[in-house]
């Protein structure tokens, strides 16, 4: 089957979708999943880190009984690379180590630089920044009153 | 309660609608897709507990709809009001959604993340719409745990979504673009700047309507006011180069033509499939941005286009339809919201 987006590539991947009033399936390629958002975030970056990666993306590796399993809801870093989602809150204490750098890769190095949970006024992080920039004051216009 | 999207907001002529939406997850709480059922009722129970609590600053403003209650029609019928996307109503069980009577706020229980909190508007309003899902998200933070990391930002069940886990999107009638083929090199471009244009619906490449999507795909890195302001400033852009295109054709008598026919089809078909109405009530939109249509405003043509889509039509007639009587049915809505004289007057 051709991906229904591009019309080019093989599907590999089954989205739900809503076509004249009907829940239905598209057909995606791998390039097209992923720019419309519903790939996996690990795909592709198995190369990228020597082939760590692509060893668990094939079936029946990563599964070793001795394997780390996240002690709130099971998950193996296997699983998560697998399905491309993360099992819970506790996972990414447990694979910090591992997941680190892949969230790195993919997001450009860049760090969590806004809304902190509790509330949408200006905190302080450990950091020692503001999350919200002061507005510079604007220049008075004409005469007219600062208010 | 007049419903969001049949109301006009700034910039009606190149903006149908603007949007935010925030991913969260309880930190105590397996992310959905290794939750058990108990698990998945729990969160609901909480979430319902949180959003309902009479000394809650929002009590009373939302209404929860269980998903496993709802037959096929009803929940496409969420789809297509914009409310949820066909990801989270093609699997109803253990989920639910909690809604205000203008549809504008919502928060999708145990889809892709324990919850979705989102806020949508008429227009080019994404500063309101992101101010009324933050203050949404910081009531329900006062009683739920978000799961949170300093470096990575709100845990989201998908690495891609960490940092702010905001999408935020605007909703954009671009007749002009499309018609040009300029739209793919626009969006290759926005693409790099991590920002995605696509056409609403599927298969995406030509959507029917040359209705699209602007949204921003960066979460990590930049706060969600400079995310709101890199997309504004970015939409602005897109907008003017769909004014200019307009302006072009514009003048064109057979592009006229195109529009004053498209009217008449309108107002006096008494069959209309949906496909055919996407195409001509994007017609008439292009009529009312250019002036040539002076008589009809934005806010009946952006609700036609919710209110006559299969499912929705199909639930306000109340009865099950045939596929002729659906077309004959959204015909008559059509005309009357678009004052086709009736027969005799």
């Amino acid at each position: 089957m051709i991906c229904q987006c591009c019309g080019e590539r093989p599907a590999t991947a089954f989205i739900a979708t809503v076509s004249d009033g009907k829940l239905t399936q598209a057909a995606l390629c791998a390039e097209c999943a992923q720019r419309l958002g519903f790939g996996n975030f690990f795909a592709g970056l198995g190369y990228r880190f020597g082939g760590v990666l692509q060893e668990l993306f094939d079936e029946g590796e990563g599964d070793r009984p001795d394997e780390v399993r996240c002690e709130d809801c099971g998950a193996s870093f296997a699983d998560i690379v697998r399905s491309g989602r993360v099992g819970c809150a506790q996972c990414y204490r447990t694979f910090y180590g591992r997941l680190a750098p892949l969230i790195r890769q993919i997001h450009g190095g860049g760090v969590h630089r806004g809304k902190v949970p509790g509330g949408s006024l200006p905190q302080v992080r450990p950091g020692g920044r503001l999350a919200v920039r002061v507005r510079r004051k604007a220049k008075p216009s004409g005469g007219g009153t600062p208010r | 309660m007049k419903k969001w999207y049949r109301s006009s907001g700034p910039e009606s002529d190149v903006f149908l609608g603007s949007e935010a939406a925030l991913s969260r997850n309880l930190d105590d709480t397996p992310f959905p897709g290794r939750m058990s059922g108990e698990q998945q009722r729990e969160v609901i129970r909480r979430v319902r507990a949180a959003a309902e609590n009479e000394n809650s600053a929002l009590a009373g403003t939302l209404r929860y709809v269980p998903l496993d209650g709802l037959t096929e029609e009803e929940a496409v019928s969420l789809a297509e009001r914009r409310l949820a996307g066909a990801g989270f109503i093609a699997q109803r069980g253990g989920r639910g959604l909690l809604v205000s009577e203008d549809e504008s706020l919502c928060v999708l229980i145990n889809g892709e993340n324990h919850l979705l909190i989102r806020a949508a508007g008429a227009g080019f309003s994404l500063r309101e719409v992101y101010g009324r899902a933050d203050t949404l998200d910081s009531i329900l933070s006062r009683s739920l745990p978000f799961a949170f990391d300093r470096r990575f930002g709100y845990l989201t069940r998908n690495p891609a979504d960490l940092g702010t886990g905001m999408t935020a999107s605007l909703t954009l009638h671009l007749p002009a673009l499309a018609d040009s083929g300029a739209v793919p090199r626009i969006a290759a471009g926005l693409s790099r700047l991590r920002m995605s244009l696509r056409g609403t619906g599927f298969p995406a490449k030509k959507p029917r309507g040359a209705v699209y999507r602007l949204s921003n795909r960066m979460t990590l890195g930049l706060s969600e006011q400079e995310a709101v302001a890199n997309l504004t400033g970015i939409a602005r852009q897109v907008a003017e180069q769909e004014r200019e295109a307009r302006r072009k054709l514009a003048g064109d008598i057979a592009v006229q033509d195109a529009v004053s026919r498209s009217l008449g089809l309108l107002r006096s078909a008494r069959l209309l499939r949906n496909d055919e109405f996407l195409e001509l009530i994007s017609l008439v939109r292009f009529g009312i941005a250019t002036g040539f249509i002076p008589d009809l405003s934005y806010d009946v043509i952006d609700g036609l286009m919710i209110e006559v889509q299969p499912a929705t039509l199909t639930l306000a007639a109340g009865r099950t339809m045939t596929a002729e009587e659906r077309r004959a049915v959204r015909a008559q809505v059509v005309r009357e919201a678009l004052g086709a004289r009736r027969e005799g007057d």
